[in-house]
């Protein structure tokens, strides 16, 4: 299997070393203190099985095995970042709307900066709570839009596409709706905004405007942010969900 | 994280006027709003004096300040 969760064609800006300067080791707003956080919420026990969707290169696969005694796996489209996370585990090739995994076999999915990549969203939590075990855990955290539905999405004016993260990002209100009809019940949810703000702001003190370091790092490609400069619109959020364990 | 160039070219060029000893990069950490960012200035060897020149402050500086207060 090797098509992948970013859509986007080469260059892949998540293999830039730029990208990672700012953005640091985990490639996301939060960085590993993020995960930390969400995993000691959900309490998992040693030798829990845990997939790290979108793995990029293994920080948090890596935290998974080594810190928190879980069996881990990566999954990741990127044969670059995959390469690093190899070292850190067992790594696959996959997207998200279909997990090369079994009916109920995980009990954790970390799916962090993720979300937002994917084409098909509800394919994506319908995947993992299909993989999930009654009552497994999702955790997401990821971009979200402040202003309401009613607002456009920002423009997908050339040179810039329209599947960045950033354009991915939805309100709260859609992203809620999408877990209940997966079957995916919330059980923790806050608000990191200030984790975004601050990785904006470390990227305007070293590139001088956020349009620029879009260029730099994905020039006319699948920027994460795709030239999307307005971050008072944008937030950050750390949410944790459960399986229904009816289903 | 690594440190970032926050500087700009023409800020290379300054010398201490205390000092007369050419500016140099050094690591320094900028504080806002209670977040901390580490960053590379220019600073002077012996008096330890850092420069945040105008266009700095003016420019990506003022930037930020307004990112982070949400204007």
């Amino acid at each position: 299997m090797t098509v992948g969760i970013l859509h986007g064609s080469a260059p892949r800006p998540y293999e830039s070393g730029h990208m990672r300067r700012l953005l640091g080791p985990a490639l996301r707003p939060g960085g590993l203190a993020l995960t930390r956080q969400a995993l000691a919420l959900c309490r998992l026990p040693g030798g829990a099985r845990v997939l790290d969707l979108g793995c990029g290169p293994g920080v948090s696969l890596g935290y998974l095995r080594q810190t928190a005694g879980c069996r881990a796996v990566g999954l990741d489209p990127s044969p670059v970042l995959l390469a690093e996370a190899a070292g850190l585990g067992p790594v696959l090739t996959g997207r998200a709307e279909a997990l090369p995994f079994a009916d109920g076999c995980l009990d954790a999915v970390l799916c962090e900066c993720v979300l937002s990549l994917t084409r098909d969203k509800d394919a994506a939590l319908l995947e993992c709570a299909r993989v999930l075990t009654p009552g497994g855990w999702l955790i997401i955290s990821d971009v979200y839009r402040k202003d309401g539905p009613e607002t456009a999405a920002p423009p997908a004016s050339p040179p810039y596409p329209a599947d960045g993260c950033l354009r991915g990002a939805e309100p709260l209100e859609e992203v809620f709706a999408r877990l209940t009809r997966a079957g995916l019940c919330r059980s923790f949810f806050e608000t990191r905004d200030k984790d975004i703000k601050e990785l904006a702001a470390r990227i305007v003190l070293s590139d001088g405007s956020l349009e620029a370091f879009w260029d730099s790092v994905s020039p006319g490609g699948s920027a994460c942010g795709g030239g999307y400069s307005a971050p008072g619109r944008v937030g950050y959020y750390l949410l944790i969900a459960q399986k229904d364990a009816a289903r | 994280m690594s440190e970032i160039i926050a500087y700009g070219a023409p800020d290379a060029d300054w010398v201490c006027a205390a000092c007369d000893r050419p500016l140099a990069p050094a690591p320094a950490t900028l504080t806002y709003l209670g977040s901390d960012f580490a960053v590379t200035l220019m600073r002077c060897p012996d008096c330890g004096l850092t420069l945040i020149s105008e266009e700095l402050a003016l420019g990506k500086m003022l930037r930020v300040e307004k990112l982070l207060e949400d204007k």
